[in-house]
């Protein structure tokens, strides 16, 4: 699986990196984010719930798992 | 340390800076319902109706306006980052219908970890923008603290039957932006190193710009209700204003000038943090067109730092209020939006 790792990264470079991979991602494929930053996590987590992008959050000891899950109808991110 | 030949990039030194460093609107609310409001007939607005400033009447003539800023830098240079929350913290006179009269500096300075010469600059730029709105700064206190923030404390006059409030949207108005949105992003993208330096210097020009003009047209045409967009976005001020008003408002996000590439940043996904926030505080108070453009709807949450006055003008009459707002050199004023009867959602977002 494809990893971003954004960890060090200064807000809002995750989200830039996010959307950059849903918008290249294959349909029906998944990738992860790595950050450190709660606010990253925050923001990341709000922006995929508000375009309807299925995905979960697992917390590792100093940083945060995000696993996006690009279904086949979320055109709305791309948008 | 203290780097004295090295020129200080102060925007180095801050995440989030100007009004992005606001507490989040919802945590605010939260706090301020357990803060009693004291009862006196002679105070005229008070924090009940979130408008940008107090008010409070000394005769039947006169009534005082007092109102506080302060943040972290929004630019790498000392004097600009002196002018522009000085703009930004006289504005909140303006927006609510008054002349600024007189102001007091308020500082946080690391002494140990920066130079002198960017306190004076931070100084300089502030009592320069200051003399330009014809506000004499008469005092002030520091704190050592890092990052520097740097505001101002300013009191207004206002004739006490003459206040522009956040209560004052009435149906059939017509909604007025007289700067263009994007603060917010262009600084966040400035921080990451992904904006021109035409956008930068654009963004700058805008912070700088004083809303003294907005505010004469203003008073020449009688307005009542008014606000200048700042920390919680244009949605989040416009939602404020309708929940002050009782009334419902429409934004017709397509129609707002933007800073240069502000759109195509957020589209990038460049949206700071504070536009969450805002939205965040504003979503269960608003209906979003399902064909909302994304990037629009964050773009009218994105927090602006001496942002432009969202006028309440009665309709029929914009054509002549902007086209003397731009006689009195107010560049970008158009109307974003319009005010209805309450529908059940105090805002209305829709392209």
């Amino acid at each position: 699986m494809h990893i971003l790792d954004t960890r060090g990264q200064q807000c809002p470079a995750p989200l830039i990196a996010t959307r950059k991979a849903l918008r290249e991602s294959p349909d029906g494929t998944a990738f992860r984010i790595l950050t450190g930053s709660r606010n990253a996590l925050n923001n990341i987590s709000k922006f995929l719930t508000d375009n309807k992008i299925i995905y979960s959050v697992q917390e590792e000891p100093d940083f945060w798992t995000i696993t996006v899950n690009k279904g086949n109808d979320n055109e709305s991110a791309a948008k | 340390m203290i780097k004295k030949q090295m020129e200080t990039d102060l925007l180095t030194m801050v995440e989030s800076g100007g009004c992005s460093a606001k507490i989040s609107p919802l945590k605010l609310e939260e706090i301020l319902k357990y803060l009693p409001l004291p009862d006196d007939p002679n105070i005229l607005v008070n924090i009940e109706t979130h408008d940008d400033a107090g008010v409070y009447r000394v005769n039947d003539e006169l009534a005082l306006v007092l109102t506080t800023d302060f943040f972290p830098p929004v630019c790498s240079d000392p004097y600009e980052f002196g002018q522009i929350a000085a703009a930004n913290s006289i504005s909140d006179v303006y927006a609510m219908g008054g002349d600024p009269v007189v102001a007091l500096n308020i500082m946080m300075f690391p002494e140990d970890r920066l130079p002198l010469e960017v306190y004076s600059g931070i100084l300089r730029g502030g009592s320069d923008k200051a003399s330009e709105a014809g506000t004499k700064i008469i005092g002030g206190h520091t704190i050592d603290d890092f990052p520097p923030k740097y505001g101002l404390a300013v009191v207004g006059y206002v004739h006490p039957e003459r206040i522009i409030t956040n209560a004052g949207a009435k149906p059939g108005d017509s909604l007025i932006l007289t700067k263009p949105l994007g603060t917010g992003v262009i600084l966040a993208a400035r921080r990451l190193g992904i904006t021109s330096e035409d956008d930068l210097i654009l963004a700058k020009t805008v912070m700088k710009q004083l809303n003294r003009s907005g505010a004469e047209v203003m008073k020449k045409f009688g307005i009542k209700g008014a606000t200048d967009v700042t920390g919680f976005g244009l949605a989040g001020h416009a939602l404020k204003m309708a929940k002050a008003s009782g009334v419902s408002i429409k934004l017709n996000l397509s129609r707002i000038p933007f800073i240069g590439d502000t759109y195509s940043l957020i589209d990038k996904g460049c949206i700071p943090g504070a536009a969450f926030r805002n939205l965040d505080y504003a979503e269960k108070n608003t209906l979003f067109y399902p064909d909302l453009d994304y990037n629009l709807k964050m773009a009218a949450f994105d927090a602006q730092t001496s942002g432009g006055l969202l006028i309440c003008t009665p309709s029929g009459n914009e054509t002549e209020f902007i086209a003397e707002l731009k006689k009195n050199g107010v560049v970008s004023a158009s109307v974003v939006g319009s005010v209805g009867e309450f529908d059940g959602n105090y805002l209305n977002l829709c392209n």
